[in-house]
């Protein structure tokens, strides 16, 4: 019995330890962007923010563009994981429930995509968006975020229809729907929890995304947040501080989204391996 | 009847995707194909030809070629390796938690889901010599007399490793908890009967039925982490020894504006993912048969 116990405490002093593991170094960015910059090189350290200061946080929103990055951000996200998911459900649809000739040819397409190195196909990618003239504008950016994200939405999607009961379209059909009216008016409104976790990964992705927003844009007020704060910290041009709050400023989108849909995320990440 | 029309239905739906995949995809795949075997370069746009495979020569006498791919193959082995095992202690230690387990969920996701950029320019912070918490706290508890170089020459590496095993081990263990909740009760109520010890039915029930799990992280986190730039590009922009062979083609491509090279590099690290993979998919599933 005591044993039992003592293990019991093992377990949660474990499980204590991985969450500090996480979070500590996340704290410490947020301690730095609420102390003065004067407060970082005391020593020994303040762990706490004295006094705590919002200084650093309207500075960085003075600073260059950044209200504009963070605009670029949430605009080039938004539209890649819609037009993400436009491409992405009808064939996922097509494949997880009609029957499709050269299945396995098209799923290797969509495979052999997603291993390619990123780093290969900007070269490319950028003569076609100069030629368009399309640099420093959002297509140049949501064009290729959709490409990288087509084959992840098409896998999870293609998952989650291959679990809807096979009679839905069936019943729908014979109420007097056409095969598209059954997919937009039944398969889709059911999917809803399916689409919402792709929806939630592809914008992710886009929000994250550095490779190709650091060579498809040129201008301050073109680029989005990551490419923003490399070159912030990069640079050197700003105090720590600084580089803190609007490192903070650039998650909170992201953690807002693991708060309300972290089951959504976790269930994507593992709907491909479950069987 | 129906038939017919059910596949032509599914081309009409497939076709959009395919279409933009093909006509955004296939172009740039294609074209590092056709460009590898060409001496384009931006600065010279006039001397431009086919020259063969001597780019792919030129590749092999590189010392800088061998020395990236040696740096990319250690960065992949030793933090897939540690993401490996700390992702399944973890998923072990966070498996049956009842009450917390959103915030326990929440918490484990953090790292994964921040932008690398973020993480890195956060872990330069960590990590500075002068002003870093991580050379503050030894300091404090007595470990270390100095502060530590962790971006300098001998440990860049190191850093570098750590700072990804803290971001992407939460994708293994995520992984592996999913692989730990789809074994059937019922094989460790028969273990616990049998009077099998812990590390017995660790090793008989729980690890085998794993492995496919165990395959699906370390497939994916392998062919990532092959590929890595942003981490390292921040980091330490590649200097101290941890320039990857993604960041010596960025190099390439658009310091030197050597297309004809950097898209030969291209192809040679799309194929050596490629035989990575297979070889690794190959690998466990000789390991998962009953011997």
């Amino acid at each position: 019995m005591r044993r039992l116990r003592h293990g019991r405490i093992l377990l949660w002093l474990a499980r204590a330890l991985v969450v500090a593991a996480c979070l500590v170094p996340l704290y410490w960015i947020l301690n730095v962007s609420l102390s003065t910059s004067q407060a970082l090189y005391k020593t020994p350290l303040d762990y706490f923010p004295r006094p705590p200061t919002l200084e650093n946080f309207r500075a960085v929103f003075r600073v260059n563009q950044f209200p504009r990055n963070v605009l670029n951000s949430f605009v080039v996200a938004s539209l890649t994981t819609l037009l993400t998911l436009v491409l992405g459900s009808p064939a996922a649809y097509a494949l997880a429930r009609l029957r499709v000739r050269r299945k396995n040819v098209i799923l290797a397409t969509f495979l052999g995509l997603a291993i390619f190195p990123a780093i290969g196909m900007i070269g490319p990618l950028y003569i076609a968006m100069a030629r368009l003239a399309l640099i420093n504008r959002y297509p140049a950016l949501v064009l290729p975020y959709t490409l990288l994200s087509l084959p992840l939405a098409i896998w999870i999607l293609t998952q989650f229809f291959s679990t809807l009961p096979g009679s839905l379209e069936d019943a729908a059909l014979v109420d007097g729907c056409t095969p598209v009216q059954a997919f937009v008016r039944v398969i889709l409104p059911l999917s809803a929890p399916g689409l919402a976790t792709s929806a939630v990964l592809i914008f992710i992705f886009a929000w994250n995304e550095f490779l190709f927003a650091l060579i498809m844009t040129s201008t301050p007020e073109s680029r989005t947040v990551p490419v923003a704060l490399a070159l912030f910290a990069g640079l050197h041009e700003l105090p720590w501080a600084t580089i803190a709050a609007a490192t903070v400023v650039s998650v909170l989108p992201v953690l807002a989204l693991v708060a309300l849909f972290q089951r959504r995320i976790v269930e994507g990440l593992t709907s491909g391996v479950e069987r | 009847m129906i038939r017919r029309h059910e596949t032509r239905l599914a081309l009409w739906l497939l076709t959009p995707a395919l279409a933009f995949v093909i006509v955004l995809g296939a172009f740039p795949v294609c074209s590092q194909f056709v460009l590898s075997l060409t001496d384009l370069n931006l600065k010279f746009p006039a001397e431009q030809g086919f020259v063969g495979l001597s780019n792919f020569a030129r590749l092999l006498g590189d010392d800088a070629f061998w020395r990236d791919l040696g740096q990319t193959f250690t960065f992949t082995v030793v933090s897939v390796s540690l993401e490996l095992l700390l992702g399944l202690a973890i998923a072990l230690i966070l498996n049956n938690v009842i009450r917390g387990r959103t915030a326990m969920n929440s918490s484990i996701l953090m790292p994964w889901v921040l932008p690398t950029v973020v993480a890195a320019t956060m872990w330069s912070l960590l990590l500075n010599d002068r002003i870093g918490l991580v050379n503050s706290v030894l300091g404090r508890i007595g470990l270390t007399d100095a502060p530590i170089v962790w971006l300098g020459p001998r440990l860049a590496m190191t850093s570098v490793i750590l700072a990804d095993v803290w971001k992407t081990t939460p994708f293994v263990a995520i992984i592996l908890l999913a692989g730990l909740k789809s074994i059937p009760r019922q094989y460790y109520e028969a273990a616990e009967i049998d009077g099998a010890g812990r590390w017995a039915t660790f090793r008989a029930i729980t690890l085998p039925l794993l492995k496919p799990f165990i395959a699906v992280a370390v497939l994916f986190r392998a062919m990532d982490a092959f590929r890595i730039f942003d981490l390292i590009w921040v980091l330490t922009g590649g200097a101290s020894r941890t320039e990857t062979l993604s960041i010596y083609i960025y190099r390439v491509l658009f310091r030197y504006s050597d297309l004809g090279y950097g898209s030969a590099m291209t192809v040679a690290l799309f194929a050596i993912i490629f035989l990575m993979s297979l070889g690794l998919i190959r690998f466990m599933r000789l390991s998962s048969e009953p011997r």
